[in-house]
């Protein structure tokens, strides 16, 4: 079975119901990690393309610390703030396993932070999370990404 | 300093709801940015991070209520006092890193540095007071956070070392005392409704202990998604009520089922507390723990739940040692006599009252 994007073999295969129409997505790991931010993260090619990963050669670590996922799967512990995204996206999982599927925080952020930038590329992400959750129908994830979108408006207003 | 000279927040005032009730609890997780996290930092960023926060808090106003204790130079019955007082974790106790806490003279606040987290802000009160620890741990972490930089997550918040404590790090916890609710069989059915709610139900000294005595404590699981005061909120307002009130049912239901035994349970305790000469810390837990359900029913007047308070913490092991210098107990015999003496001597009142 080749990918339904490129010539390489497939090793996602996943049954996708998308506004009631079923169909079955073949994906090279390539492009299923290029996928993976579009899919819902319960969602089995997620876990898939994790236990995938995390059996072969090339294991994600974190620059900031060097922790690796199979470390931070063991101990279940973040060794530091890069870890977040470098062990992205296996460590949104944990977090929204750990936390009865939560998708965001909401509410109180220190007064300290300098990071406009990374607040805009932010607020397109949530953006993103939320139409994605609308059309998987999951309303309670899409309530609290709206929740934490009100938030980041309501920090970037305070400060201008 | 001198640590615990006092009797610490748990002697406060009972409060309302105090039948059930026993203590409140709101705990902060932070850590800073530019460090690793306690479990990837090495000797000399561990060091840095203690004499920042230290160091940064002495100054302030937001901090000089604390006195710190440096924890690798602190004996280790000290150590285990601080455990037995709630002020540190066991874990933290028993860690060799380089660690302090600072603990507040009233023993209302402590923050410990270097446990799992770089931060650890918690508050803890008497009775029934979530919002009062909620303001005085929040009022310590405004004002580190306006000194220190904290580590922050666009999407995930507060940043925790362990994904449990990540978004707004709080961890709001209630001892709670539920003596009828096991008599009659009703605590699974709590424990059970407590996990559906995102709640974990937990022994005398939280996660991973034993319930001694009755008593539980209640605490979110969700640190995620909702605002610390949606946390605080729904505690107070929800399930803490709710379960008092299931308390009380029990209770009530126990009484009118067997007058009798609830009286004698209560005879039994008070007589084997006012006259045995050795007492293990398991039965001496048990036995305060039916004789603060009997204070609770009207059964006595000659004591005071304040007094079964100070006793929970006088029977631990460390308690007992750091209040009799130049006589170590070596043995657990030794141990349980100096309990049980101690036991006979505070509730004296109580021994004339039963006759
Ligand atoms: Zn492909
Ligand atoms: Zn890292």
């Amino acid at each position: 079975m080749k990918c339904d994007q490129c010539n390489k073999p497939a090793v996602v295969h996943e049954t996708v119901i998308t506004a009631g129409v079923q169909t079955t997505v073949h994906l090279c790991a390539e492009h299923a990690m290029m996928q993976l931010h579009h899919v819902p993260a319960s969602a089995p090619i997620a876990e898939l393309l994790a236990a995938h990963l995390t059996g072969s050669r090339h294991q994600p670590a974190c620059g900031g610390c060097g922790m690796t996922l199979a470390e931070f799967r063991k101990h279940n512990l973040a060794g530091c703030s890069a870890c977040f995204d470098a062990l992205s996206p296996a460590i949104d999982q944990a977090i929204q396993r750990a936390q009865g599927g939560a998708a965001a925080h909401c509410g109180r952020a220190p007064a300290r932070r300098d990071d406009a930038e990374a607040r805009q590329a932010y607020r397109a992400r949530l953006l993103n999370d939320l139409e994605q959750a609308v059309a998987a129908e999951r309303y309670e994830v899409a309530a609290q990404v709206r929740n934490a979108l009100r938030d980041v408006d309501g920090i970037a207003g305070q400060q201008a | 300093m001198k640590p615990i000279e006092n009797g610490g927040p748990w002697l406060g005032p009972l409060g309302r709801d105090a039948d059930v009730v026993v203590a409140s609890r709101v705990r902060l997780a932070r850590n800073l940015a530019g460090f690793p996290f306690t479990n990837r930092a090495n000797t000399a960023q561990r060091r840095e991070v203690v004499s920042m926060i230290r160091d940064r808090s002495q100054g302030a106003a937001w901090g000089r209520m604390l006195g710190w204790v440096d924890f690798q130079a602190c004996q280790a019955e000290q150590r285990t006092q601080m455990v037995e007082r709630h002020l540190v974790s066991k874990q933290f106790a028993a860690s060799d890193a380089p660690r302090a806490v600072g603990v507040s003279a009233d023993e209302t606040l402590s923050v410990m540095v270097n446990e799992e987290d770089h931060l650890r802000i918690q508050a803890m009160y008497s009775g029934l007071r979530i919002d009062e620890c909620f303001a005085a741990a929040s009022a310590f972490d405004r004002g580190a956070e306006s000194a220190l930089d904290y580590a922050w997550h666009h999407r995930w918040g507060y940043l925790t070392a362990c994904p449990t404590n990540v978004g707004c790090g709080i961890r709001v916890s209630v001892m709670l005392h539920l003596p009828a609710l096991r008599l009659t069989s009703e605590l699974d059915r709590v424990r059970r409704a407590a996990k559906e709610l995102h709640l974990a139900l937990r022994g005398f000294h939280g996660e991973g202990s034993e319930p001694m005595g009755d008593f539980y404590q209640l605490s979110n699981q969700i640190t995620l998604g909702l605002r610390d005061e949606e946390v605080v909120g729904e505690l107070r307002d929800r399930i803490i009520p709710q379960v008092i009130r299931y308390e009380r049912l029990a209770r009530e239901t126990y009484r009118a089922k067997a007058p009798g035994a609830a009286r004698d349970r209560f005879i039994r305790a008070a007589a084997l507390l006012t006259h045995a000469r050795l007492m293990p810390l398991d039965e001496a837990m048990k036995l305060l723990g039916r004789l603060r359900l009997g204070i609770a029913s009207g059964l006595t007047e000659a004591i005071d739940s304040t007094l079964v308070h100070r006793l929970l913490l006088q029977v631990q092991p460390a308690h007992l040692a750091l209040a009799r210098p130049g006589d170590p107990l070596e043995t657990l015999e030794q141990q349980s006599a100096a309990r049980a003496t101690l036991l006979r001597d505070a509730l004296a009142p109580l021994r004339a009252s039963i006759g």
